[in-house]
């Protein structure tokens, strides 16, 4: 569904990812793991257009999105999730769930949309005409999920969707990643997270430097030694 | 007593015609983060058109209304393609030295083609005034202030109910959030420099029948509406439209109890306690984080 081809990104004069492929079936939860300034960000930034990289391709569903304008990729039906959440905080819980739903193709399925977010996520009914500023975190991170789906996305993007949760919540939300799988959307989760991350995917990615350094089933990559040292700080 | 009710009533129309003014500034600048410093002389522009079309084509005004604000808003959006979007992420000394430039490039090239003359439109009812409750109301005046009272309106269902609006309020509280939802960010702040343009042929046309035009008037009027901006809250519409009835009244009674030529030396006083107290502008919620 979505192919990497040997992407190099730079921020300005600076090389972040460094001849970079990866690919993601239909359907599949792949998951893509690395230490802090490892490009995580700056790959799901790129798929999603806000950088252009400097060669190589990106395709999806067999089309070169990678020098498109980011609408133009929402449009086809890659959302991200951002990290952070990046919600509207001035604007209602269902005026940010609209927004979601701004792009041409998703503003004609609104109304299942909401209602497959409202039944996935009670709360946001309840408090649709509150201020998404003043929503828990926890809630927060639940809208900026909700709001990505609203979109009705063929690909959705997690970046860090657990930073700063509860432990409780952590658990939540990979349970509701999972759901959101069920469905038949398929996903990529960039994730601290290594083990749970791995637990969830059909395949997983690590990423060092700008480079994946390793890949493989979830499975695989949870019972690899120098993964464990290296992340899950077991010897 | 009398003067009292008859002071605050002048205040309140001069400043709902002051409030439009804002708006359309405040709007540009909560959007696109530019300050456009060339707003008053698009109101200058705006005069100029509602004045032409009086006299070449005899049009009142308030119908000349259906033409200038429609080719406000295409000026607006020309403006902001040729000059705003190669400067959008640039430093704001270059931004603010571009839009000042065009603001003395536009009031100059005025007074070259149109000379320094004053010239007003000559209305039945541009002195008329209804009696009401003691207090006279000065009809173009009624006008422009109901006028205001809509046009914010307008704006708030237009932001509440519409996909675009939305898409403008977000784009305004988080740019990049916007752009992850498929936002074409590029046409958002198009749309908004020509609203905000539209916004201030609205009161060109409005205070035609009291005022006269002339090509230095943008500068008189676009400092009031800078104050009322950042007294409102920068990016604020509703706080513009607050902030332009408070300086209304505020100077209707400086001129009036002072005396008028100080007027802008106590809304300015104003305008610095207001800031000390409360720094965000009387609606300001959130800095705008760049």
């Amino acid at each position: 569904m979505l192919n990497i081809k040997n992407i190099d990104v730079y921020y300005g004069d600076y090389q972040v990812l460094h001849g970079l492929s990866l690919s993601i079936q239909k359907g599949e939860v792949v998951s893509l793991v690395g230490s802090n300034a490892a490009g995580k960000t700056t790959l799901i930034n790129t798929i999603s257009g806000i950088l252009k990289p400097k060669s190589g391709e990106v395709e999806f569903e067999g089309v070169r999105i990678d020098q498109l304008e980011s609408h133009q990729i929402v449009e086809r039906g890659i959302v991200q999730i951002p990290e952070g959440r990046l919600l509207f905080p001035n604007m209602t819980v269902y005026e940010n769930l609209l927004m979601g739903s701004y792009g041409k193709t998703a503003r004609s399925k609104v109304k299942q949309s909401l209602e497959r977010v409202y039944k996935l996520l009670p709360v946001l009914e309840e408090r649709k005409k509150q201020m998404a500023g003043t929503l828990s975190g926890g809630q927060q991170q639940m809208l900026a999920i909700a709001r990505g789906l609203m979109s009705d996305p063929k690909l959705l993007i997690f970046d860090e969707p657990s930073m700063g949760l509860s432990p409780l919540l952590v658990q939540e939300m990979f349970k509701m990643i999972s759901e959101i799988k069920q469905e038949g959307v398929t996903i990529l989760l960039v994730e601290q997270n290594v083990q749970k991350a791995l637990k969830l995917a059909d395949h997983g990615y690590v990423l060092q430097n700008g480079e994946i350094v390793m890949k493989g089933t979830g499975e695989e990559l949870l019972n690899d030694k120098d993964l464990k040292k290296a992340y899950l700080g077991e010897l | 007593m009398e003067n009292i009710i008859q002071i605050t009533v002048s205040g309140l129309l001069m400043g709902g015609i002051y409030a439009m003014i804002a708006m359309g500034l405040t709007l540009i600048f909560g959007v696109t983060g530019i300050v456009n410093f060339a707003h008053g002389e698009f109101l200058m522009v705006a005069m100029f058109a509602t004045w032409g079309l009086n006299n070449v084509l005899g049009l009142d005004p308030y119908i000349s209304i259906i033409i200038v604000v429609p080719l406000m808003f295409i000026i607006g959006m020309l403006v902001e393609k040729a000059m705003i979007q190669p400067i959008i992420s640039a430093p704001h000394s270059m931004q603010i030295m571009a839009t000042a430039g065009l603001s003395t490039v536009m009031a100059n090239a005025a007074l070259m083609i149109m000379q320094a003359d004053y010239r007003s439109v000559v209305t039945s009812y541009g002195t008329k005034s209804l009696m009401l409750g003691g207090a006279m109301f000065n009809i173009p005046k009624v006008v422009g202030f109901v006028a205001a009272i809509i046009l914010t309106s307008l704006f708030y269902l237009f932001f509440k109910y519409t996909y675009s609006g939305r898409a403008i309020t977000a784009t305004a509280q988080n740019m990049k959030a916007a752009k992850l939802m498929g936002v074409n960010i590029k046409n958002i702040y198009t749309l908004a420099f020509a609203l905000g343009s539209a916004c201030v042929g609205v009161a060109g046309v409005l205070i035609m029948p009291i005022y006269y035009v002339f090509p230095s008037i943008g500068t008189y009027f676009c400092t009031t509406a800078f104050v009322i901006v950042v007294l409102g809250g920068m990016g604020n519409l509703y706080g513009a439209f607050l902030g332009g009835l408070l300086i209304g009244v505020v100077e209707a009674y400086s001129g009036f109890l002072i005396a008028p030529v100080f007027k802008e030396v106590v809304y300015f006083i104003i305008f610095i306690i207001i800031l000390v107290v409360r720094p965000s502008g009387l609606l300001g919620k959130t800095t705008r984080s760049s």
